[in-house]
């Protein structure tokens, strides 16, 4: 018996539909995975440090210098918590300049806004 | 009462400046390693070696010219061939640096960067630094979170 004669029209109709839609969702995947694999590619390479941690990480120097000031500390102590937190602090105003911007609220974004905006005044 | 008050400021500039030229010269990396502690001034990390390497970073603007002890120098002095480094900052912030990157090209223990002694403000007195310019397997996030600066202590766990 002859199978392709045994098809009918709507059948034949179905199943080219069927291979397109295959078609067209292994294509979408296709291009999606590339695209995935791109992003990641890109991702794997940075250009510059994380705003967020360097900013938190500011503010937690900070607030050690701050409470080591309060609280009474030696002065080697309290010079070297400086340091750290003016490393901390140049990094950010250098290469970032986000504190002109936002973090309301926060007593060493006010602050450092209040610095900063004297600076550029002057 | 003035020169009471100026004497006193005297005193406390002159102790606060030999505070800090002792600890300048005194020890800057501590090494521990199953429990016995071993401590390296300058003196000391220059001799196991120095190599340089001109790399820009994401954290300086233009290619830098850094000065320091490579990693594998110090691993080999202090004879360890397993384990991961713990690196510690002086704020106590600590990363990992497994023992597969002290390699030849691999990190150094910048001491001088330009040349110029690393102070506390910029990043110092030892600042992990790889050839990121000359390596691009380098140049990711967990190379730069391994990045550590202002690092005083190397802790080594099996």
């Amino acid at each position: 018996m002859d199978v392709a004669s045994n098809i009918n029209p709507g059948a034949k109709v179905s199943r080219t539909l069927l291979v397109m839609a295959g078609l067209v969702s292994l294509s979408a995947i296709m291009f999606l995975t590339w695209n995935v694999s791109r992003e990641i590619t890109a991702l794997g390479t940075a250009t510059s440090d994380n705003v967020e941690w360097s900013l938190s990480q500011t503010e937690v120097e900070y607030l050690e210098f701050a409470r080591r000031a309060h609280l009474g500390s030696d002065l080697t102590e309290l010079r070297r918590r400086f340091d750290v937190f003016y490393c901390a602090s140049s990094d950010n105003l250098e290469h970032q300049r986000c504190f002109p911007f936002g973090g309301s609220g926060s007593s060493l974004i006010e602050f450092m806004r209040f610095q900063f905006g004297g600076a550029s005044a002057a | 009462m003035l020169l009471r008050i100026l004497a006193f400021l005297a005193v406390i500039i002159l102790t606060s400046s030999l505070g800090t030229a002792a600890r300048a010269e005194g020890v800057i990396l501590t090494v521990t390693i199953g429990g016995e502690t071993k401590t390296y001034d300058r003196q000391a990390l220059e001799s196991l070696g120095l190599e340089t390497i001109k790399t820009a970073t994401i954290w300086t603007e233009g290619v830098q010219e850094f000065q320091g002890v490579p990693l594998y120098l110090l691993t080999d002095a202090i004879g360890t061939e397993t384990g991961t480094l713990l690196a510690t900052a002086i704020n106590d912030y600590t990363v990992e640096i497994p023992l597969s990157d002290a390699t030849e090209g691999g990190p150094i223990l910048a001491m001088r960067m330009n040349g110029e002694i690393m102070s506390l403000r910029d990043k110092g007195p030892l600042w992990v630094i790889y050839p990121y310019d000359q390596n691009a397997a380098y140049r990711s996030e967990v190379t730069y979170s391994r990045s550590i600066w202002q690092l005083d202590r190397i802790e080594v766990t099996q």
